[in-house]
């Protein structure tokens, strides 16, 4: 509202012909227009500001929305029988037992983290926190799963090294624990990276709120940080695509204060504790204008604010910016007129400002006042629910044809493949000096893992493990995954090998899946092609999660993730939670000096799969079509180890992904420096491929576990009846000082060590 | 006997006092919180012992522990330290709180790779007479996690010869991983009243939620005995027998 006359609903009457900045908002002429219908004259400024924002792609998930419904169609009420809260809530939420539960969610911060990686890696944490808190629960982890161009690009390093400290920063003055993660570089991703940032939180049932405003009468109060002009119009710029020049507009990234919020958690958590809110809801994009249209709509649809009592860190800025600003560390309650007193004292307490903006009521209004001037006056719920919905056309790439005809073996990357045993002792030591395979250990130490004293275990495991609850032991295991070249190759396969994959690492740490959460990062819905990389994949996640009985409990969406024209591999993040009786029984994949002599078994069989793997990829080739998705064979897989693990048979287990039966050896070996003699002998025979094939395969449904010589036996036994592959391939040897593959190589773990460790501190560490 | 009462000051944001709280029960203690806008001696009166527990007080905001030792109960707990009522404990961000209040010599400044680091640490007990040394054998190797970006203790030359005569430097790191001056780890004051402590032995008291160690992954429980020696410390001063 730069000009002297307030945009009050009166003069917006008045004025119909008046020109509004629609276009500049994100807005197109159709959803213009349809505002004008519903509002029924043209929208005030502070009106269109709402709409613009929350009809925006990120907010409204209008071209997902049609895909995204099949999650809750597909989901059978076996499924549903561990779901408290389902999908549309802030975050799902699931039943442990004995009466705990525990809520998870993923959310992208792409756009922010490319403008202002430190921050915007920071901010996504924070927000993906309060999303958890809003729902009444302790965040006990927080994880991440980042996205970046080619490691040697100029840009690169600003990108991972203001990430990556930026997770750090947040989630360590929160204290909440870094669990589970993991970075992934290529150069689609160059102008374009992906921050992805996960929460998980746990609660008593009796604690759970959901986000609504009910009860005519009941106060509205903003509280936590003061609102400045941070992020305004982010919603808008999450839903457009970076073109040359930057972003297409360049709003102010919003800036997180980590000490604040950590005091907010203590605040919130005791509000709840004591029953003193009735519906909770944090402020993320689109700041109030969608606390306060989500809650409206969501309770008994009638709102009345008073904008002016915001309390304002900058007091020059307009209605419009403060409904739309996205400062951080904000949360906006309903409480009932009996407990606004108990509320103010544990603000006073916290030291937390907070200010009364208004009360509900049951006009199936919203309206906000400017000092005293009515700035907006709508029906909730067609700001909140009735964005357009767009059933965008898709059709299968015409180059997705030749795209999978260029297999590995067919191209000129796949020919004069190592094969005697000191090429093939080359690649492996080749394989895992690269960026996608070395150590994480630059990464993961910048966080703080330890924090809060209940994690079992976190990097460089399959899964990070927390305890929920320290007279049982009852705890969870989580992980994070999604092979980005796998869903470029087959969007619906591929989708479905990340939901794979995230399942079997939380079932090699001994946890049974509970559910998952989706963070879907895909490019422009206007781009026909793009639209059928996003259907194909949230049909692959439907089918897998309905074949494997674990419901999706929530998600987030993130598209216009391209540089001009050209969009980023499709990128469904997969994160599972599994659950443990007693996380004692949790088990590590790296292999620990202590578990020298031990067996080594392979579960699951070997094929010629080496399309869109990691070793195609260091050759410069991606083309083909993915490993080939077995969900029935990934199920009897986690019912195998989840046996074995909680009956004390396993030292270790480490799934086979990227990398293959080389890349998980080596993750085995080199944490601790413990050795181990294999022979592939067995394997080469049974599956009939050669010793490469046996290397650097990506076949699915497969494992590594290390066995006491005690167990042996037992484990045999219990593999054998269930029917499931496993052939004995050696043993842990620790003095062996090597990895050791009989008849073909030995590569020492100097040697091995030397490009893996450096990798990552070599070209970010400062 | 009841068990002893241990102070535990609540920074904001001091995100390890949660864990040092559980660490003085299962030492045996019973662990009081304290608030750090405190400015009244009473709630310290039958509270022999404090502890300082570590995180990212007030976010490290300005300087790491800064802010904190701007908070009143910094006063009270300093009086209560020169009127030889109170051992004063810093561990991790608590033991920058102390440097910071001028209660210890020396400083921290930036690790020498200039970021977070979370890791484990060896770290070997140099003296074992201190208040949370005492159930350490002198020369015992332990293994505690480190953390933090501001880790890297330093001294003046004097302060640092003054440490090592006086047999002030009671835990030292076989390798500091912040670069930290003569590998110091734990000191102590001349009158043994005040600690730090740059480690989160908190960290390392559960079998299974600890340290590296020889029998497993997180098996390590080193930390344990420094919480046995506060205990041990605060039913001793409340016996009137004088604090080592």
């Amino acid at each position: 509202m730069n000009n002297e006359q307030l945009d009050t609903v009166d003069y917006a009457a008045g004025t119909p012909d008046q020109d509004q900045p629609w276009a500049a908002l994100g807005l197109n002429e159709q959803e213009y227009q349809r505002i004008r219908r519903i509002v029924g004259r043209r929208p005030t400024e502070a009106e269109l500001a709402m709409y613009s924002s929350m009809w925006s792609e990120h907010t409204s998930y209008k071209s997902s929305k049609v895909h995204l419904k099949q999650f809750g169609q597909k989901t059978t009420e076996e499924m549903q029988k561990h779901m408290l809260v389902g999908l549309g809530e802030n975050a799902g939420v699931v039943d442990l037992g004995d009466g705990w539960a525990v809520t998870f969610k993923v959310e992208s911060h792409n756009s922010p983290s490319y403008l202002e990686p430190f921050q915007g890696a920071a901010t996504g944490i924070g927000g993906v926190v309060r999303d958890i808190i809003s729902m009444g629960a302790r965040p006990v982890a927080v994880l991440d799963a980042l996205r970046v161009g080619h490691e040697d690009h100029e840009d690169t390093a600003r990108i991972v090294k203001g990430a990556v400290a930026g997770v750090g920063h947040y989630g360590n003055i929160l204290g909440v624990p870094n669990i589970a993660g993991e970075t992934d570089f290529d150069p689609v991703f160059q102008g374009n990276p992906l921050v992805n940032a996960g929460a998980v939180g746990v609660l008593r049932h009796e604690d759970l709120r959901l986000a609504q405003a009910s009860g005519a009468g009941n106060k509205i109060v903003l509280f936590g940080a003061r609102t400045g002009g941070d992020g305004i119009g982010g919603a808008a710029m999450s839903s457009a695509s970076f073109d040359d020049e930057g972003a297409t507009n360049t709003p102010v990234v919003q800036a997180g204060d980590p000490l604040q919020e950590n005091v907010i958690i203590e605040a919130t958590l005791e509000l709840f504790s004591k029953s003193l809110v009735e519906g909770i809801q944090d402020l993320g994009a689109a700041g109030i204008a969608c606390a306060t249209s989500e809650l409206a709509a969501s309770g008994d649809g009638g709102m009345h604010i008073e904008l002016t009592n915001v309390l304002l860190r900058d007091e020059g800025l307009s209605a419009g910016d403060i409904l739309m600003a996205e400062s951080q560390e904000r949360m906006m309650a309903v409480v009932t007129p009996d407990n606004t007193d108990a509320f103010e004292h544990i603000m006073h307490n916290y030291g937390v400002e907070y200010s009364w903006l208004g009360e509900v009521n049951d006009s199936g209004r919203l309206t906000i006042d400017w000092n005293g001037e009515r700035i907006v006056d709508v029906d909730p719920v067609t700001v909140a629910d009735d964005s357009p919905v767009y059933e965008r056309p898709y059709a299968r790439p015409a180059s997705q044809d030749a795209l999978q005809a260029d297999t590995f073996r067919g191209s000129a990357a796949g020919t004069n493949l190592p094969s005697t045993g000191d090429e093939l002792k080359a690649a492996v030591v080749e394989l895992m000096s690269s960026v996608n395979m070395a150590d994480r250990s630059w990464i993961s130490s910048q966080t703080d893992t330890s924090v809060g004293g209940n994690t079992r275990q976190g990097a460089p495991n399959d899964s990070g493990v927390i305890r929920v609850d320290e007279e049982t032991g009852m705890g969870i295991g989580l992980a994070i995954d999604c092979n980005s070249r796998y869903v470029y190759l087959d969007p619906y396969q591929g989708a479905q090998l990340a939901v794979a994959e995230s399942y079997r690492n939380v079932a090699t740490s001994g946890a049974t899946p509970l559910g998952i959460s989706d963070g879907l990062n895909f490019g422009s819905p206007e781009n026909p092609d793009v639209m059928w990389q996003f259907a194909e994949s949230t049909r692959g996640i439907a089918d897998a999660c309905q074949e494997l009985g674990i419901p999706v409990t929530g998600g987030n969406v993130s598209l216009y993730n391209q540089t001009v024209d050209t969009p980023i591999h499709p990128t469904p993040m997969i994160v599972t939670l599994g659950r443990y009786d007693d996380v004692a029984t949790a088990v590590p994949s790296w292999l620990h000096p202590s578990f020298n002599g031990s067996a080594l078994y392979l579960l699951g069989e070997t094929f010629d799969e080496l399309d869109g793997s990691q070793f195609a990829h260091l050759r410069g080739h991606l083309g083909g079509t993915p490993p080939k998705v077995d969900l029935a064979q990934e199920a009897r897989l986690a019912g195998l180890l989840a046996n074995a693990s909680r009956t004390h048979m396993l030292d270790a287990a480490h799934d086979l992904s990227e990398g293959g039966l080389a890349g998980a050896l080596a993750d085995m070996v080199l944490p601790a420096g413990v050795g181990v003699r294999v022979n592939l002998e067995y394997v080469t025979e049974r599956d009939n491929i050669d010793a490469f094939t046996a290397l650097f395969s990506e076949s699915q449904a497969r494992a590594i576990v290390a066995v006491p010589l005690s167990e042996e036996v037992r484990f045999r036994g219990i593999a054998e009846s269930r029917g499931y592959p496993a052939l004995r391939i050696g043993v842990v040897d620790a003095d062996s000082e090597s990895l050791e593959v009989q008849d073909l190589f030995s590569a020492s773990i100097t040697e091995l060590r030397e490009g893996w460790a450096s990798a990552l501190p070599q070209r970010f560490g400062n | 006997m009841s068990a002893p009462k241990i102070g535990v000051v609540m920074f904001d944001a001091a995100t390890d006092a949660p864990s040092v709280l559980r660490a003085v029960e299962l030492a045996g203690g019973t662990p009081v919180k304290l608030h750090p806008k405190t400015t009244v001696a009473p709630d310290l009166a039958d509270l022999p012992l404090v502890i300082l527990p570590g995180g990212f007080s007030y976010g490290d905001y300005l300087r790491a522990g800064a802010l904190a030792a701007t908070q009143p109960i910094m006063r009270v707990l300093e009086d209560a330290v020169k009127a030889q009522e109170l051992t004063l404990i810093g561990l991790g961000n608590g033991f920058q709180v102390l440097t910071e209040s001028g209660l210890l010599p020396g400083g921290f400044i930036a690790n020498d790779v200039p970021v977070f680091e979370h890791a484990e640490v060896d770290l070997v007990v140099e003296n074992n007479t201190t208040a949370m040394t005492a159930a350490y054998d002198t020369g015992e190797h332990i293994r505690l996690v480190h953390k933090g970006a501001f880790t890297q203790y330093t001294a003046t030359e004097e302060e640092l010869e003054a440490l090592e005569e006086q047999g002030n430097v009671v835990i030292r790191a076989t390798e500091s991983p912040a670069g930290s001056v003569n590998n110091i780890a734990g000191i102590s004051s001349d009158d043994g009243l005040v600690l730090g402590l740059m480690a989160s032995p908190e960290y390392a008291i559960e079998a299974g939620f600890g340290t590296d160690h020889a029998e497993g992954p997180g098996q390590g429980v080193d930390g344990q005995g420094l919480f046995v020696s506060v205990v041990r410390a605060a039913i001793a001063a409340k016996n009137g027998v004088v604090s080592e």
